[in-house]
């Protein structure tokens, strides 16, 4: 990989390139250059130190100033310099690819119907921390690199232009071109820098899309936004965030490291003091991890409600049901079970419990018997009874399965407009194994609802079994595309 | 430290024979003075059994020791020093010791104005937090009865004197490695001044600190080889940021590095060397007069040295077998041909290792806490040297013993003999070989540091992650340089070394826990670099840890033997799908956050081989929960 962005004199003159003259006028937020993180800084100053080091010069230095290694020969320094920076690489590139992804999950959290001016708002605070990242000392100078990041950014600084003028932006036309050569990349940006600053730029773009049907040609940009992207942008990207961030810029792969990265250095960490920060740096990064799942989870949990009202609407309507439809049927129930599966890895939270219980309120209008006094039974004898529903589940599963087909076979055979004898007891039955089906639904969700109620300690013994037993219902259900 | 011994054999023998011996010790008068002092025996032992500094502390002159090998695996030593500008020489016996309660020597003159000499230390708990610590010394002099019992009170005075001071130290919070550095407002200063201009090389400030403080105040002996981990344990600090800070302080040109091969009877560092290169496979100790073999991952340990513009140092000796010299020891006796003698265990609990150098093994023993019974666990346990062989009257493969056990040890050989008790605490502080190697700063700023071309050494045990790339199209090779970045960003984030060799990448680590923690974040990030693909990047990723051997490959430390075999095949199992982890690894504690993660499904893989022990644990996400919640 070629690093020699940090050591060559640049190589890219932005005046030679030929793009339309809306990018080449378009100008973007006003940024300054940013500091250098101080881990950066350090890592700069050791490879100046290696390089003057390989230089000979006259050792006036205080004996406890560094020196040079007597040891290091010229070409160990030079393998040194190249290992350092390389190292500088891979902190400026994660530096910046952290920045992207705090915006990249910030527009993912938008919700679907925000409204254009949100929407705007946060399109501008993206696009200027994306401008902002590649103004630092250490950003790509490169021609092989700034071929393509230059006027990738140059669109970008279109859309912020546009925003800025309370337009609803246009994706530039050359930008397709572009992003398909920053996957093609091979310059000085770090594989997962790229991998984000795609995914931003197609994110900000899906945004776009998305409202360019529903939104004004006039952008009701709100007052605090055009003066906070007006003025010169701070250096640091703390300052561009939501005024409260949340969780709607918590990255949970970050989250998932730091966590993992807390845990082992309390392991070898011996100060009494120290673990305890590092306790409690855990605690509040577990929790932040706990809302956010739980804060998903919950959106999940509405989503399967949906699901779950789509799908017995959908079954309480035999005639209608095509192969397709069924097999629509058949993955959702797949989904809605790996969305239990999940709550049950998962501490619940208030929210994801009443969002839960909505969904058995919801099927217990549709005609289902009443949820409450299934967790009373169920809580008498947890896991038989619980192993007992599934087996009769596989069982129910293979009979429907069965059923359905020699009941398709035989619509195709009658005619669907045919209501035969037939045809009418095969829907009879085949109804009463989908009530059945309601039915088992029901009364694990029952079992599952007793779960999330007990004891803690109650639960971790249940919980093992509870999974497995999910486990072992969802590997006994068909695949989809059978 | 001269090869020639001082004395002839018959001379030597003549001094330490059980006649001369015994007769020295009923001749000899006693002098002692106790004083109740502020903390526990165990809280004063590190300090109190540091016998090198306390000599040096009391103004004693270093003695040049010199050693003769028995051929029954043992070995004399004669020591030579100056007191009061008079020459005095003595054959000393091996120190003997319970730690945290006694400690003792024995010298039989052959110059200066003592016969004999006896000293030793007792630290008794009184109270809950005090201890009543007498200093003894019996003595066998040519000079007048009062003038040498003068003398030797003086001696002693000057003793307690320290033990006082170093008891009020401790007991006013400083730890007990710093409590014979240097207080002089002359030094502070200049460890204040260090630490400043450290602070702009180093990421740590507190580290930075530690290091100016030690370097500037530690005795010279400290300071002379510095363990990065004794040092981040005594300051409280990451051990492992320790360990990189010294690093760079080397390439600095702050400190040297010095690789030690200890012995692995006094765990002595009886050769060293600057660079790896120059060492073999085979060392000599003249203490315990054995050539002993180096493993990498067990007695070649890196330790650092300042540099003389730092600080200038020498190996000073004041005391030569000391049980602040051998802290891996917590009980040590001496016997006589043939003799037998009874002990009762008060050490700490846990696991202790039975040894003598006059025997050819060693017996493993489990000691229980108070209070906890095991039903094979024993009260007294009756053990014989016979010839080379130390043995125990029921032999098990771990004798488990009762707190407070009877100990009863004879001796039957015509030759006397020294049985030691190690723990296993000690070895946790050391920097080993290969612990460096799984620290990619080493491999950035040390890449000449390998082996001779022709040495191998082994290691017990050592964990790799291999990264396999599963299948190969030309936009890989393309993109080559970007993924061995981002793979070694992932590596050392989980403090780990990447190694690299056509498109065959190998982790190395220290514990199992980080392996899987890069490995699980690589899985989890590979989907986010696939979208830059065309064809997606296949990667296979096995952990194993195992017995293995490093070698030098094309300018390169490079590792071959099983546990690299082990990694590779994992790899080549998991085939995409996951991860593969050797089930043994995923026995630690810690390693249930994996086990539990919900984003994961694991199942155990069928044996590929009917030889194998080792089960395989395949990780695979749950990419419909992967999709649901990132």
């Amino acid at each position: 990989m070629n690093y020699a962005f940090l050591d060559v004199i640049a190589d890219f003159d932005p005046t030679a390139f030929q793009l339309p003259a809306s990018l080449q006028e378009s100008q973007g937020p006003p940024v300054q250059v940013q500091p250098v993180a101080p881990q950066v800084q350090r890592l700069a100053e050791q490879v100046q130190r290696e390089i003057s080091r390989s230089q000979p010069q006259e050792n006036t230095q205080s004996h406890a100033q560094p020196q040079a290694n007597p040891l290091a020969n010229p070409q160990t320094s030079a393998g040194v310099r190249q290992n350092l920076q390389q190292q500088l690489m891979l902190s400026v590139c994660e530096q910046r690819a952290e920045e992207l992804k705090t915006q990249l999950h910030k527009l993912k959290a938008l919700p679907p119907d925000c409204a254009p001016a949100d929407c705007a708002q946060a399109l501008m605070t993206a696009l200027a921390v994306l401008q902002q990242s590649y103004r630092s000392e250490f950003a790509p100078k490169d021609l092989a690199t700034m071929s393509v990041l230059h006027p990738l950014l140059k669109c970008q600084a279109l859309k912020w232009d546009q925003l800025q003028a309370q337009q609803w932006p246009e994706i530039p036309a050359p930008e397709a071109a572009y992003l398909q050569k920053l996957r093609q990349l091979k310059g000085s940006l770090g594989a997962l820098e790229r991998a984000a600053l795609y995914q931003l730029i197609q994110t900000i773009n899906a945004a776009i899309t998305a409202h360019l049907s529903s939104a004004a040609p006039q952008v009701p940009l709100p007052a605090e936004s055009v003066s906070a992207t007006a003025e010169p942008l701070e250096s640091s990207p703390a300052a561009l965030a939501d005024p409260a961030p949340a969780l709607t810029e918590f990255d949970p792969l970050k989250a998932s490291r730091e966590i993992m990265q807390l845990r082992a250095k309390l392991q070898r960490t011996h100060s009494a003091s120290e673990k305890q920060v590092l306790q409690q740096d855990l605690a509040r990064l577990t929790q932040a991890q706990q809302a956010y799942y739980q804060q998903r989870q919950t959106q999940a949990l509405a989503k399967l409600c949906q699901d779950f009202d789509a799908d017995l609407r959908r079954l309480r309507q035999p005639e209608r049901l095509t192969q397709a439809a069924f097999e629509q049927w058949r993955k959702l129930r797949l989904t809605g079970l790996q969305g239990l599966v999940r709550l049950f890895s998962q501490p619940t939270d208030p929210l994801a419990l009443a969002c839960f219980e909505s969904a058995q309120r919801l099927l217990a209008r549709l005609g289902m018997p009443d949820a409450h006094e299934q967790h009373q039974r169920a809580s008498q004898n947890l896991l038989p009874t619980l192993a007992q529903a599934t087996a009769d589940l596989k069982q129910w599963q293979t009979a429907f399965d069965a059923l359905f087909e020699q009941a398709l076979l035989t619509c195709a055979a009658l005619g669907l407009r045919q209501r035969s004898a037939e045809m009418e007891k095969k829907l009879g039955q085949l109804a009463k194994i989908q009530q059945d089906w309601q039915d088992r639904q029901v009364q694990l969700q029952s079992l599952e609802s007793a779960y999330l109620q007990a004891e803690p300690l109650e639960r971790q013994q249940l919980k093992q079994s509870l999974l497995q037993a999910y486990a072992e219902m969802l590997a006994q259900l068909p695949p989809l595309n059978e | 430290m001269s090869l020639a011994y001082p004395l002839s054999e018959n001379e030597a023998a003549s001094l330490r024979s059980e006649d001369k011996l015994q007769t020295l010790r009923k001749q000899a008068r006693s002098v002692s003075q106790s004083e109740r002092l502020p903390g526990t025996p165990a809280e004063l032992w590190p300090v109190c059994a540091l016998t090198d500094f306390l000599n040096q502390a009391v103004g004693m002159q270093a003695t040049d020791n010199h050693y003769l090998t028995r051929d029954y695996g043992s070995t004399w030593m004669h020591a030579q020093t100056k007191n009061a500008g008079l020459t005095v020489a003595y054959e000393e016996l091996p120190y003997e010791w319970e730690a945290p309660f006694r400690y003792q020597v024995e010298r039989i003159h052959s110059k200066g104005p003592l016969k004999y000499l006896r000293f030793g230390v007792e630290l008794a708990a009184v109270e809950a937090d005090q201890t009543l610590l007498t200093c003894c010394i019996q003595f066998v002099s040519i000079l007048p009865a009062p003038v040498a019992k003068l003398m030797i009170n003086k001696e002693i005075s000057r003793f307690m004197q320290v033990f006082r001071r170093l008891a009020t130290q401790l007991a006013s919070g400083t730890p007990a490695l710093q409590a014979f550095f240097d207080t002089s407002a002359q030094s502070q200063a200049l460890a204040a001044d260090w630490a400043r201009a450290w602070q702009a090389l180093l990421p740590e400030p507190k580290v930075a600190a530690a290091l100016a403080d030690y370097l500037a105040r530690a005795p010279e002996k400290m300071a002379y080889r510095l363990r990065p981990f004794e040092l981040a344990h005594a300051y409280q600090l990451d051990p492992l940021e320790v360990l990189k800070a010294c690093l760079l302080m080397s390439r600095e040109g702050l400190l040297h590095l010095m690789w030690d091969c200890r012995c692995p009877g006094c765990k002595g560092p009886k050769e060293s060397f600057r660079h790896l290169s120059e060492l073999k496979d085979m060392a000599y100790c003249p203490t315990c007069a054995v050539n002993y073999g180096l493993a990498f991952d067990q007695n070649l340990e890196l330790t650092f040295q300042p540099v003389a513009s730092v600080r200038p140092t020498r190996e000073l000796y004041f005391c030569a077998g000391s049980p602040g010299n051998t802290p891996h020891i917590s009980w040590q006796q001496n016997f006589l041909p043939g003799q037998q003698r009874d002990f009762q265990l008060a050490l700490t609990p846990g696991p202790y290792v039975m040894r003598s150098l006059s025997a050819a093994n060693e017996q493993i023993l489990m000691l229980l806490p108070a209070g906890k019974t095991r039903e094979k666990a024993q009260n007294k346990l009756v053990l014989t040297l016979q010839q080379d062989q130390l043995l125990a009257q029921t032999p098990t493969e771990v004798i488990l013993l009762s707190a407070g056990a009877e100990l009863q040890i004879h001796n039957q050989n015509p030759y006397e003999a020294t049985i030691m008790l190690e723990n296993l605490q000690w070895q946790a502080q050391a920097v080993t070989a290969a612990r460096v190697q799984a620290v990619q700063a080493f491999h950035d700023l040390f890449p000449d540091q390998v082996l001779g071309a022709d040495e191998h050494l082994p290691l017990q045990s050592q964990i790799f992650l291999d990264i396999s790339l599963l299948e190969h199209h030309p936009e890989m090779d393309v993109h080559m340089g970007e993924i061995q970045a981002w793979l070694q960003s992932r590596v050392q984030l989980h403090e780990g070394a990447l190694l690299a060799a056509d498109r065959q990448f190998t982790g190395v680590f220290a514990s199992g826990y980080e392996a899987l923690a890069a490995t699980w974040e690589i899985q989890q990030e590979l989907p986010e670099l696939n979208l830059l693909y065309t064809l997606p990047l296949q990667l296979g990723l096995g952990i194993a840890q195992g017995p293995c051997e490093v070698y030098l490959q094309a300018g390169r430390l490079a590792y071959r033997g099983p546990a690299i075999e082990m990694a590779r095949a994992a790899a080549l199992r998991s085939d995409g799908r996951g991860i593969v982890v050797a089930e043994s690894l995923l026995q630690a504690s810690e390693m249930q956050d994996f086990l539990e993660n919900p984003l994961v499904q694991w199942q155990i893989l069928p044996k590929d081989s009917p030889d194998t022990s080792e089960r395989w644990i395949l990780f695979c996400f749950e990419q419909s929960l992967v999709d649901l919640l990132f």
